[in-house]
């Protein structure tokens, strides 16, 4: 495996973006030493190349990338993993608001807690929490899958029309749109198969609530 | 305004007690129907006609709103549609009392598609006036007018270059047919200008019509990843649009088929209705930070684009040019949509050419005229209104409805509902085979041509040699109202 290292101390994002996007084509793994939270690190990456990244990142972090598979050895901020279209983004620490926004692909891990707003608009794609999250989880959500193992806050899956969202722990409340509706076995099998994939240890798969929408069309159509 | 139709029953059986060649109705090809034509009754978007006893009568004249698509589509010209003067008792106007009775009977709001409809002041009230021997004026018939324009230089590496500053606006595959998208991007190839996605993703058959695509990023972000972004010779954030300002796009779900909602990746038949706001931009910083991000997915080569309707104009732009943008675009609120709500088309926004003179100020003010172009939007019809535009401050213009009456729509403000007459904005095959693409084409690049020639004629009378040269005191107003929200002094001694 053919490694490139970049030291992102003095580089501005357009200077790592561009040097990553360079490697990218060459190498099958990039790893970028002192990120130091910039923004939009590893932006609109389109190979199918490993990228880690030695600390925290910044807001957007792994912005439409597709097909990249992203590790962030610390804490990420707002909109990490934003419509991503393929691929993966892993956060080994905590994240901010709107985590896998906007999502159409692939899948967004982040393994602590995040802030709110978690996969608004996403499209299709699977988001996992590993702790809790935050107020309108899911708002606006038109597919995919939302997975929280921790908590989450009042208004979930606010006027979502598609997709469904699972909860391991508590839920406030749910949003416009919002209902339960009871879990598969089906579902528990799904789930099982795709946190294990990302080393969650769960004792109990069919302990998860299921939050699906309740109408296509909420607001016109009647 | 109301009209009175009418079908004259001796010209629409006149070939032998029967009616003319229905051509429409092949798009059916039932045979049993062929001898009957009922072309006015299934052509009128607003069920004016009905049947009796087996001859289409124009009803209900109240719901016509003078589209003359029945007119336009009777094989023997039977129909005539007149506007009659306003029957107004004080300010209860026939058609004020008609809506509500409408929400009265219904409990909803009207929705429907154009933009503002009502008298509002426009590029009309301006004339722009002759160079003499002050300055004299140019020869149309022997002597160049350039037309070329560039922008959005200020950051981006590829400029939009474009022969004509006549751009198409964003109007979304969705609302529109394939066709109708076909036919606007190569009426934009061949008058050497660009198109537009809008927000419902782009489509390949686009993407290779047209020699210069703008890609729009709104706040649905449909069909939006990074290989659509890069597709794009510029990118477009759209704020918001003139005709609903204040609210995101609409798509409903009748026209939410199956290849769209594939192209969206949203649930078919659903409700596309994009948040009023970018969820992630509720601020100056965050629209900063939007412009960085999507600079860096695009390498910094392409333009990116600000577009906003008409309210806070200056402020608004101040913050775009600060926050980086290379084009900013005001969207006046006689901006069109596809569908929206009556009530924040007539009663919200800004005219066009007050918004033009305000932004062009406010990029003055902070001193990034030179750097940031100007693209002014909505209500744009012809050469004279371009060149005014031009003169008011604006680099280049949007024109949207002005060029889907280039290929065909009459404007009777049904676009929502999918069932276009004219195959402009349907996604039923049937009535999409009625767009012929290649023909259309060549009108929008006939007419997006003949706009630019009507332009240089006024630039060159005026004594310029370029569209570009024409400023604010080659204007005089004939309204005070026109001179009140432009600055441009009334014609004759020049007082406001």
């Amino acid at each position: 495996m053919e490694i490139k290292e970049i030291n992102a101390e003095n580089l501005t994002p357009r200077e790592i973006n561009s040097q990553i996007k360079e490697a990218a084509k060459d190498y099958d793994k990039i790893l970028i030493k002192n990120p130091n939270a910039k923004h939009y690190l590893a932006a609109g990456v389109v190979d199918d190349t490993e990228i880690e990244f030695d600390g925290s990142v910044g807001y957007f972090a792994g912005t439409m990338c597709d097909g990249a598979k992203i590790k962030i050895n610390g804490n990420a901020g707002w909109f990490v993993g934003d419509n991503i279209t393929g691929g993966e983004v892993i956060v080994e620490g905590s994240a901010g608001d709107g985590a896998g926004q906007g999502i159409y692909d692939g899948t967004v891990v982040v393994k602590e807690s995040v802030g709110s707003r978690t996969g608004e608009i996403m499209k299709n794609g699977t988001i996992i929490i590993g702790g809790n999250s935050g107020f309108m989880t899911g708002i606006f959500m038109m597919g995919g899958r939302i997975i929280i193992l921790g908590d989450v806050g009042d208004d979930v899956a606010e006027s979502i029309i598609r997709g469904v969202v699972y909860v391991k722990g508590e839920i406030k409340s749910l949003g416009n749109n919002a209902k339960f509706d009871e879990l598969t076995f089906q579902d528990s099998l799904e789930l099982e198969e795709t946190l294990s994939k990302y080393e969650f240890d769960i004792d109990d798969y069919s302990k998860f609530k299921k939050i699906v929408p309740k109408s296509t069309r909420p607001f016109y159509g009647h | 305004m109301p009209y009175r139709v009418e079908r004259n029953p001796d010209l629409c059986k006149k070939n032998f007690g029967r009616p003319g060649c229905c051509w429409y109705l092949c798009d059916d090809r039932d045979e049993k129907i062929c001898g009957k034509c009922f072309s006015c009754f299934n052509n009128c978007p607003h069920g004016v006609y009905e049947i009796i006893q087996g001859d289409p009568y124009p009803l209900n004249q109240e719901k016509c709103v003078g589209c003359r698509i029945c007119l336009e589509m009777c094989p023997n010209r039977a129909i005539e549609v007149n506007a009659i003067p306003e029957d107004a008792r004080q300010g209860w106007g026939f058609p004020d009392i008609v809506e509500i009775v409408r929400q009265s009977q219904t409990a909803s709001y009207k929705l429907r598609s154009t933009g503002a409809l009502r008298r509002i002041p426009d590029f009309d009230d301006l004339v722009v006036i002759p160079a003499q021997v002050s300055r004299p004026p140019i020869d149309k018939y022997r002597e160049p007018c350039g037309t070329d324009v560039v922008l959005g230089d200020r950051y981006a590496e590829n400029p939009l270059k474009i022969d004509t500053p006549i751009m198409i606006g964003a109007m979304s595959f969705g609302a529109l047919s394939k066709e109708a998208k076909m036919a606007l991007a190569i009426g934009s190839s061949l008058a050497g200008t660009v198109t537009n996605t809008g927000e419902g993703g782009m489509l390949p058959e686009e993407r290779e019509l047209a020699d210069k695509l703008i890609a729009q990023y709104a706040s649905g972000r449909f069909g939006v990843s990074a290989d659509y972004l890069n597709k794009g010779d510029a990118i477009e954030i759209k704020i918001g649009q003139g005709a609903k300002s204040g609210m995101g796009g609409h798509l409903l779900g009748e026209k939410v088929t199956a290849e769209v909602s594939k192209i969206r990746n949203i649930p078919e038949g659903s409700d596309a209705l994009s948040p009023a706001r970018h969820m992630d931009i509720v601020g100056p910083e965050d629209l900063s930070m939007k412009i960085s991000q999507l600079r860096e997915i695009t390498d910094w080569k392409v333009p990116i684009m600000v577009k906003f309707a008409s309210g806070k104009v200056a402020s608004d732009v101040k913050i775009a040019a600060k926050g980086g943008a290379d084009i900013i675009v005001v969207d006046g609120m006689q901006g069109g949509t596809g569908a929206g709500p009556e009530v924040i088309m007539e009663h919200s926004g800004v005219p066009s050419l007050a918004s033009i003179v305000e932004a062009d100020l406010a990029l003055k003010e902070i001193g990034l005229r030179d750097q940031v172009s100007l693209v002014a939007a909505g209500g744009v019809r012809s050469g004279a209104d371009l060149a005014k535009a031009i003169a008011l401050g604006a680099d280049a213009v949007y024109i949207a409805t002005a060029a889907l009456i280039s290929i065909g729509c009459r404007v009777c403000q049904m676009c929502y509902t999918g069932t276009c007459r004219k195959g402009i904005a349907t996604q039923d095959l049937s009535l999409r085979h009625r767009l012929d693409y290649k023909e259309m084409g060549k009108n929008v690049a006939n007419y997006i041509k003949t706009m630019t020639d009507e332009a240089c004629m006024l630039v060159q009378q005026a004594g310029n040699t370029h569209i570009s040269k024409l400023e604010k005191e080659n204007l005089r107003s004939l309204t005070l109202e026109a001179s009140a929200l432009t600055g441009v002094p009334m014609a004759g001694v020049g007082k406001i």
